[in-house]
């Protein structure tokens, strides 16, 4: 026998032997795999050997185990990788050293191991995040704490022009309750649990933390819960839920009903009509048109078509407006006014923002809007002028006009009362009398539109934005720095450049 | 001394009531009825603000601005107006006026203005 000969028939028997090791282990492995299919099982080692005899080359490598630990120690993952040419398989009791080798203690899934184990070594493949180790969060302590019914804590419907119905349905504005309704429920206490972490280290239960709701006007609680005492409109301010009472004029506000003055919210199915009023401690919806009547809401005032006022229309509205079109109406809101159509010769003051609708126009009248004003479009090109004042208080800044028009008649009647006495002179003094009375009322009013306007507040980031075209015959304050529009300008933001005292255009 | 206003506007009536309740404001007040004077007072005089009508028969509210501004640039000229989207107006203000105050008159504005 040559060397060459002797060399291929060692060669052949350490395959051989490495062959045989390979499947006593797999052996043993087949009694700790009772589902497994032993065909199957046979079937993959048949191939593992016929690719230790093909490749003889391979270098064997042992199988091998790496463990990841999570940074917050509740959780560790093995990767499992399969020998190579015939290297030492995994096997349970050195990963059970490892384990406690880098001290997990708990949670430890002992048949994930395992059964990742077979795999790795049955089928030669790489295994990953295989979860060894799992630990158990603390389970927070929470106070006894009410909880709203589901269809209560659901975000605010949006309120769009095309989207309010009067049909009390799931669109209206308005989360309407019947007398009875289940509202909140009481959740009792719950006692926290510690958790542990895969080392055994204790995890102290947290306080839980639940918002604090408490029930309101015309809530009662039963065995039930918490349950509408009234039927009216379910609210939720601050952290108080409520149910406000709700006056529903199915039609018109006209002749049939009167002037309308309800404490609560009003739902108007018709139009209120012109020179009828209606007054609201809180919200008022209408169907259709507010036709040159007086409203005053406490809350919003939401009108599906428009406010008309034909010049006597007088809106004063503490929250917010939404309507499709103001015309020819004086219209006051604390909060913002979106009208989608526009507005037409009509006087409006917001302390928020005014904002029409994507092709929403403003037309003649004048705007004061404290935090900024958003159009499509502003003037036309023959359109009557158009007035848009940003920045102020409005409030504030009707104080001080009264004060200015009473000032001048308080003037002007010095100066009368001065000729007077220069004329005809003053024998019992009264009109010198009269005089320093005037003065000194001058005085009082010129001490207080000062401190008004020293209080005046301003929001030196409010912005004119015009989506569209600009017209001119349209004047544009920002903090009392001026502009007036000379030429048509497309897409332009007004806002005020405070070094130069300015408006600047973008 | 108070701050000195000076008033250029053709409507007497407006200009009485407010020079008293600029003086009972402590502003010292100089009225003009007529524009020429007014610019002739305004660049021999001290003004610490210039209140200027904007329509005027012989000369208006741009014009005197143009002319003060030409031969006293620091001054600060703010247009009395009705209708401050008045074409007009924009010319004032490109001529130089600091700002435009609607009539009878924004006293908010006056003050902020005599404030700066």
């Amino acid at each position: 026998m040559n060397e060459a000969e002797q060399t291929k028939i060692n060669k052949l028997v350490k395959s051989s032997q490495d062959l045989l090791r390979t499947l006593s282990v797999v052996n043993s492995l087949i009694s700790d795999l009772p589902d497994q299919s032993v065909a199957s099982v046979h079937s993959q080692i048949h191939r593992r050997e016929m690719d230790a005899i093909d490749h003889p080359q391979n270098r064997p490598a042992d199988a091998r185990m790496e463990l990841h630990i999570s940074q917050d120690g509740m959780r560790c993952t093995a990767s499992l990788f399969p020998q190579i040419g015939g290297g030492a398989l995994l096997d349970m009791r050195s990963i059970q050293e490892m384990i406690v080798a880098k001290g997990i203690t708990y949670g430890v899934n002992y048949d994930a191991v395992q059964n990742a184990i077979n795999k790795c070594n049955t089928e030669g493949v790489k295994i990953d995040d295989v979860v060894v180790a799992q630990g158990r969060e603390p389970v927070p302590s929470i106070r006894e704490h009410l909880l709203l019914v589901e269809r209560f804590r659901e975000p605010k419907v949006a309120i769009e022009p095309e989207s309010i119905r009067i049909d009390h349905k799931d669109r209206s504005p308005f989360l309407l309750v019947k007398q009875g309704e289940l509202l909140a429920k009481r959740i009792p206490s719950q006692e926290g649990a510690p958790g542990w972490d895969i080392f055994g280290g204790e995890l102290s239960a947290p306080h839980g933390q639940v918002p604090k709701i408490v029930p309101a006007e015309n809530v009662t609680e039963t065995a039930q819960g918490f349950v509408a005492a009234i039927d009216g409109r379910f609210l939720f301010e601050g952290r108080a839920f409520s149910v406000t009472a709700v006056l529903d004029v199915p039609g018109d506000v006209d002749y049939s009903t009167g002037n309308i003055d309800f404490d609560g919210d009003v739902l108007v199915g018709g139009e209120v009509r012109e020179g009828f009023s209606l007054k609201a401690s809180g919200s008022v919806f209408c169907a259709k048109t507010v036709s040159a009547g007086t409203v005053e809401c406490g809350k919003n005032l939401i009108v599906r078509l428009g406010i008309i006022g034909r010049q006597d229309g007088n809106v004063k509205v503490k929250g917010e407006i939404r309507c499709k079109y103001i015309e020819h109406c004086s219209v006051e809101a604390g909060g913002s006014i979106q009208s989608f159509v526009g507005a037409m010769n009509s006087i409006i003051n917001t302390n928020a923002t005014f904002e029409t609708g994507t092709r929403g126009i403003i037309v003649g009248g004048s705007i004061h809007a404290q935090d900024g004003v958003v159009a499509t479009q502003v003037g036309t090109e023959m359109g009557p002028a158009t007035e848009i004042y940003c920045g102020l208080d409005y409030s504030v800044l009707e104080r001080v006009e009264w004060i200015r028009d009473r000032n001048v008649e308080l003037a002007n009647k010095l100066l009368q009362v001065q000729q007077t006495r220069r004329s005809r002179g003053d024998p019992t003094g009264t009109l010198m009398t009269l005089e320093t009375k005037l003065r000194q009322a001058i005085r009082r009013l010129n001490d207080a539109s000062m401190t008004l306007v020293s209080h005046l507040d301003q929001n030196e980031e409010a912005k004119v934005v015009i989506r569209g075209t600009i017209f001119p015959n349209t004047y544009i304050e920002i903090c009392h720095a001026s502009f007036v529009v000379g030429r048509v300008m497309h897409k332009v933001t007004f806002r005020l450049d405070r070094e130069r005292g300015k408006v600047a255009v973008e | 001394m108070g701050k000195r206003i000076l008033i250029i506007d053709d409507e007497v009536m407006v200009l009485d009531a407010l020079s008293v309740i600029l003086e009972d404001m402590g502003y010292d007040i100089t009225v003009c009825s007529d524009p020429r004077q007014g610019i002739q007072h305004a660049l021999t005089e001290p003004s610490d603000l210039i209140l200027c009508d904007l329509r005027m028969p012989e000369k208006n509210g741009a014009e005197v601005t143009r002319e003060i501004l030409e031969k006293k640039h620091d001054a600060k000229i703010l247009i009395i107006t009705a209708f401050p989207s008045d074409p007009l107006a924009e010319q004032a203000l490109s001529n130089g006026s600091i700002g435009l105050v609607k009539k009878p008159f924004e006293i908010a504005k006056l003050l902020k203005y005599l404030a700066d």
